[in-house]
């Protein structure tokens, strides 16, 4: 529960999904707009476009009592209502799918863009085993059954690694343990304990090693026979009744059969020779089916009943083997699945995203494009310590620091677009981002944050430490000090954003989903002038800006993206007493039993915003 | 976007083969068990494995996908069972990340966040899919079938998905959007060069080495019954019925929540119980009861209808000549079975998280866990769920009413849809309404499939309430003969049925019987007959497996250039 907070940035690969889809192409799809806001002068950047909300999953509607008091809205919070197709809705259940922590993602450099897991490709590079870190050759691995064939086990009961020991291992003297063991081996689970020996019939083993090719002699389930036999019959009657059927393997057999073995016993090319003249037999089926017999199937029940309940598998048991036995006595050690070094490619423009080293043993990476060094990556924490994530307290003011921390060595300017209410519900919070548009400064060496310390806003590069003019934001906010960042530092800005969480009933028993859930949904946009290295790409990427450093020797180019990202704030709680709707931004009081401490009087809150800690 | 031309790849990173030859000499695990007749195929595989052309020698061999409403499964032709069988969980549904959704129910006594929130029944995220799409969002299912086809070909497959041809197996009747939805995505995110669609109970029908059969496919949502003859599905003749696999773990459930709740509660039992726990609990310890003790408890449940006392179980049998019959070895083995089965017990523990103990624990008599399928299949859906409490009587299943009886449920308005019949009512009409050669050559040929037909004694019961069946109706005829009234319908229901005397046969009197009726299957004439099948995956590599293409592929290139707009 104290998974709050926490933030997901959704792939832009959901946005330009293709509409083919048969019920979907009987909704009126409406044209793609970006989340323009009223307020903001510049135009909307739309490289990507937002999905359209699904309405089909959302068919909750409020009753009018509990939304009243939200009723008595400005008008300019109705108009950008109108906006609210576009917004990405986290509720939505298709958002479950393109929603990642920023540690999941990946970028492409080429493209600009964020890269999940859905819009790259893989390609393996080596195959080895988790378990004793041996490669196994491409040409190996399907045969093997993607397993390893050598000594790693797992348990069947409990998928721990089993370990070889003697079938006699406690015996009297203790100094023939340095001895080579001898006997029967078999193996065992140092966790549940389960060994081989339990099987009906026990396995055991001779030798220690290669146990892989003994297990195989000692296994053999009905199923692998009765697919035996049906391949067979199933070969020899293509190979009678196909005449023309060259390629087949089964025909090349019957061939080779009637030149070498006319007078063996081989049952297959008798009707062979006889089906020669005609064009096409009659294909037979089975000799003697398998008949399901009541016999049969008592006497499982029968053993059940006598066996009880924990000597049956359990679904996870059962879908690991590859015959789903229904009693733990037919369990069989299952060896360690292989795993995969792989490559990816971005879908789009095929460049390598993530290539690792093909050696086995070695972590590193060749190249290694994360969006973790791409994006910048945002933070939230409570600007007031009362606040309980798991009971946010509704009609009262949230105040949250949300903290844009830049990767890049440019600096880079960032406008956050929040929906003021949050969609997809019908109980939405309203958000306020007091600051929604400032620059974050370059990620430049911690050196020069350790003297920009003693010198603010002095020696740092051009266009950090300067907030933005308040005067440009005086559409936005009525008050000039609230649009001003928090604090701003050598490679992250802070702004504060309100949420002010509506009444929301306890739909838990109402089987709906979560409507308490807040989480809020930002629109990150980011620009930045990079330097152009790349000679080769003439066409590529964005035009060269007018900002083209001194000389030309160094080409900048104007380098923007956006994306949507979900912040997940808490959930909101009971209505406290006292706490009533009211004005966005007035204070209200500390609701009853929280300690009183920080008095939050609305002077006491606009006063800290410091730009640098001087 | 533009770019996604297969020409423009790079060739592969040339891959070294490590200079370990100790691996290649290790045998083949058994479930591979290669055709003894076809070595051709395994000695081109590892000729041909230089390095750098490893993507393209395997083209041929395909791989084999299932789609189940629970369950895909994956692997490789000519092998004896999938590589892979990933079910599907509503974590699943969940975001990458982000454990759980917060715990959104509670307790209902302390208030306690009690589990992830559920939606409508809760069944919906064990589910890839769903016939009903009215309310589903395909969208999300594209997704969750991409994150699954992802996991099986990045988890357990292990193999570059651009190199092989697909071999889907789908059921009879499929929604066409989402294989729509289903072939785009494939296409488009992992590029098989074909895909090739074949219909389950065909492969069933290979499956268990037959060419003709009727094919029962007991799954999660509906029971299908399709015939099929000279491997041809006879789709127009095929019978639905929503009592599956999904009623089955519905039945249970609420058989456990009416043990354990308040008289006057209206809670849904999904929402105390899970379903993977109510669900486990069924496929590990489900049975169902053979068709003769099910015959003998309605017919004392009848008794107990018209008030005469239940009669103890008889010691002594007559048959029809009213001669005491000297029991078989195997009518003692039974009699030992079913005192077994009688006094097996077992203990079980639920999570409840939303009454007042967390877990709930319960001791059921053994026969309790084949009550879930006698509700599920083989009594009319009207009837009443009762509870495990174990009242005097068997009172697991309710006593019917006497009018009910003794008009033989037939005056009932609710009887208008086939998913109202029992099972194997709806495999008799199946079977009647096939054109009469069909009909002979699937009566002794019934294929009994799909997730329920793993629940020991469910296709013992189906095949034989099935002769039943026709017995009572002299035959394979709609009508029913009903000239009994009053006390005759009584003694009916009420009384005994003298036992029959089976022929008993030795094995070379069969053979020669199978000999003689070979072409019907190897036995006389009209016998009802199930026989097993390993299931349409296994028919799916066993095809794949002798190299018989499709006659129908869709290629990427084509459906790709119609499907970009």
């Amino acid at each position: 529960m104290s998974s709050f907070p926490y933030i997901h940035i959704s792939c832009p690969c959901n946005e330009d999904r293709p509409q083919t889809l048969t019920i979907d192409s009987a909704r009126p799809i409406s044209p793609s707009k970006s989340p323009s806001k009223h307020d903001f002068s510049f135009p909307p950047a739309a490289p990507q476009t937002p999905t359209k909300r699904r309405t089909l999953l959302a068919p909750f509607t409020p009753s009018v009592s509990f939304d009243a008091t939200n009723l008595d809205l400005d008008d300019d919070e109705e108009l950008t209502d109108e906006d609210e197709e576009n917004n990405f809705d986290p509720r939505d259940p298709r958002s479950a799918f393109s929603l990642f922590p920023i540690e999941n993602l990946l970028y492409c450099e080429d493209c600009h863009q964020i890269r999940c897991p859905r819009c790259v490709q893989d390609e393996i590079v080596c195959w080895y085993c988790p378990s004793c870190l041996f490669e196994v050759p491409s040409s190996t691995v399907k045969s093997d059954g993607n397993r390893c064939t050598r000594n790693c086990y797992l348990c069947p009961v409990c998928t721990a690694l089993l370990a070889v020991i003697p079938v006699n291992h406690s015996t009297l003297n203790p100094g023939s343990t340095s001895d080579h063991p001898t006997g029967p081996f078999n193996l065992f689970c140092s966790h549940c304990h389960w060994t081989t020996s339990d099987l009906s019939p026990p396995i055991q083993l001779e030798k220690p090693t290669s146990i892989s090719a003994q297990l195989s002699k000692l296994t053999h389930s009905p199923q692998d026979n009765e697919f035996t036999r049906l391949k067979q019959h199933y070969a020899q009657q293509l190979g009678n009744a196909q005449e023309d059927f060259t390629n087949s393997p089964a025909a090349l057999t019957r061939l080779m059969g009637l030149y070498t073995g006319l007078g063996s016993s081989s049952g297959s090319h008798g009707g062979g020779r006889k089906g020669r003249g005609v064009k096409k037999l009659e294909m037979k089926e089975v000799d003697r089916p398998r008949e399901v017999i009541e016999e049969r199937e008592m006497e499982i029940v029968e053993r059940m009943a006598k066996a009880g309940l924990n000597a049956t598998t359990n679904a996870k048991q059962r879908l690991s083997q590859p015959h789903e036995p229904r009693f733990i006595s037919d369990l069989t050690p299952t060896a360690v699945l292989l795993r995969t070094k792989r490559s990816k490619r971005c879908r789009a423009c095929r460049h390598i995203l993530v290539k690792p080293e093909s050696k086995v043993q070695t972590t590193r990476f060749r190249i290694r494009l994360v969006a973790l060094n791409y994006i910048p990556s945002l933070t939230i924490k409570r600007l007031d310590s009362t606040i309980a994530w798991n009971n946010l307290t509704p009609h009262k003011t949230h105040r949250f620091l949300l903290t844009v921390t830049n990767p890049l060595f440019d600096p880079i300017s960032v406008s956050l677009l929040t929906p003021r209410r949050t969609p997809g519900t019908a109980f939405a919070s309203r958000v306020t981002i007091l600051c929604p548009e400032f620059e974050v400064g370059a990620n430049t060496d911690v050196w020069d944050d350790a003297l920009m310390s003693t010198k603010p806003a002095a020696v740092t590069p051009s266009g950090v430490a300067t907030p933005p003019v308040a005067g440009s934001f005086a559409s936005f906010s009525k008050d000039p000090k609230m649009s001003t960042v928090y604090e701003q530092k050598r490679n992250y800005t802070s702004v504060v954003i309100e949420v002010v969480p509506p009444e929301i009933p306890d739909t838990r028993d109402t089987r709906i989903r979560d409507e308490r859930l807040l989480e809020i949904p930002i629109y990150v946009r980011v620009e930045f002038e990079a330097e152009v290295d790349r000679d080769d790409e003439e066409g590529g990427g964005g035009r060269p800006s007018h900002s083209g450093a001194s000389g030309g020797a160094v080409q900048r180019e104007k380098v923007e993206y956006s994306y949507w990202c979900v912040v997940g704030v808490g959930r909101v709680g009971d209505p406290v007493e006292g706490v009533v709707a009211s004005e966005p931004n007035t204070p209200v009081r500390t609701p009853v039993g929280t300690p009183v401490k920080a008095p939050r009087t609305p002077a006491a809150m606009r006063t800290p915003l410091r730009q640098v800690r001087s | 976007m533009s770019s996604r031309d297969p020409t423009k790849l790079s060739p592969n990173t040339p891959y070294k083969l490590s200079t370990t030859a100790t691996s290649s000499g290790g045998g083949h695990r058994s479930s591979l068990s290669a055709n003894p007749t076809t070595p051709q195929s395994r000695f081109s595989t590892s000729g041909f494995s230089s390095p750098g052309g490893s993507s393209l020698h395997q083209v041929d061999e395909p791989l084999i996908f299932e789609l189940g409403t629970r369950f895909f499964r994956a692997g490789f032709s000519n092998e004896s069972a999938p590589r892979c069988k990933i079910g599907i969980t509503p974590e699943m549904y969940g975001r990458v990340g982000l454990k759980g959704r917060g715990g959104t129910r509670m307790n209902r006594r302390t208030g306690e966040a009690a589990g992830p929130r559920i939606r409508n029944t809760g069944i919906e995220e064990w589910e890839l899919w769903t016939n009903d799409l009215r309310l589903k969002d395909l969208g999300v299912v594209e997704d969750l079938m991409e994150r699954v086809l992802r996991e099986a070909y990045n988890k357990y497959l292990l193999i570059e998905s651009k190199s092989k041809r697909l071999l889907i197996i789908l059921p009879p009747v499929f929604p066409l959007a989402i294989q729509n939805t289903l072939s785009h995505l494939l296409f488009l995110h992992f590029q098989p060069p074909t895909i090739t669609y074949l219909s389950s109970p065909v492969l069933s029908c290979l499956a268990a080495g037959l060419r003709s059969a009727l094919i029962v496919d007991i799954g999660w949502q509906e029971t299908t019954i399709t015939p099929v003859y000279e491997l041809r599905p006879l789709t127009s003749y095929i019978k639905f019925s929503s009592r599956g696999s999904k009623s089955l773990v519905e039945v249970f459930g609420q058989l456990l929540w009416n043990t354990i709740k308040h008289p006057g509660d209206d809670e849904s039992w999904w929402r105390i119980f899970n379903w993977s726990e109510v669900e486990d609990l069924l496929s590990r310890f489900g049975w169902c009861k053979s068709s003769a003790d099910a015959r003998e408890a309605a017919r004392q449940r009848a008794r107990v209808a018209f008030g005469l006392p239940v009669e103890p179980a008889e010691v002594e049998e007559f048959n029809e000549d009213g001669e005491k019959i000297r029991k078989t070895s195997a009518d003692i083995r039974a009699q030992k079975r079913r005192e077994v089965i009688g006094d097996a017990k077992l203990e079980v523990e639920f999570k409840t998280l939303l009454i007042e103990e967390k877990n709930t624990k319960m001791q059921l008599p053994f026969e309790a866990m084949s009550v879930a399928a006698e509700y599920a299949f083989f009594l009319p859906s009207w009837t009443k769920v009762q509870s495990f409490k174990g009242e005097e009587g068997g009172g697991y299943i309710p006593v019917p009413a006497v009018e009910e009886l003794m008009e033989g449920c037939q005056g009932r308005a609710e009887y208008e849809d086939e998913s109202e019949y029992t099972l194997p009512y709806l495999v008799f009409l199946a079977l009647l309404h096939c054109p009469v050669d069909v009909r002979a050559t699937c009566i002794p040929r019934i294929v009994i499939t799909g997730g329920a037909a793993n629940m020991p004694g469910l296709k013992s019961r189906i095949l034989g309430d099935l002769k039943e069946l026709v017995e009572e109706r002299g035959g394979w005829e709609l009508v029913k003969t009903r000239n009994k009234k009053g006390d005759d319908r009584q003694r009916e229901l009420v009384e005994k049925k003298p036992k029959k005397v089976e022929v008993e046969m030795l094995q070379s009197e069969k053979d020669d019987l199978r000999i003689k009726h070979a072409k019907i299957g190897g036995v006389a004439p009209g016998t009802i007959r199930g026989v097993e099948t390993m299931g349409p995956w296994i028919g799916g590599s066993i095809l794949s497996g002798a190299r018989i293409k499709g006659t129908v592929e869709v290629e990427r290139e084509k459906f790709m250039s119609t499907h970009r707009a």
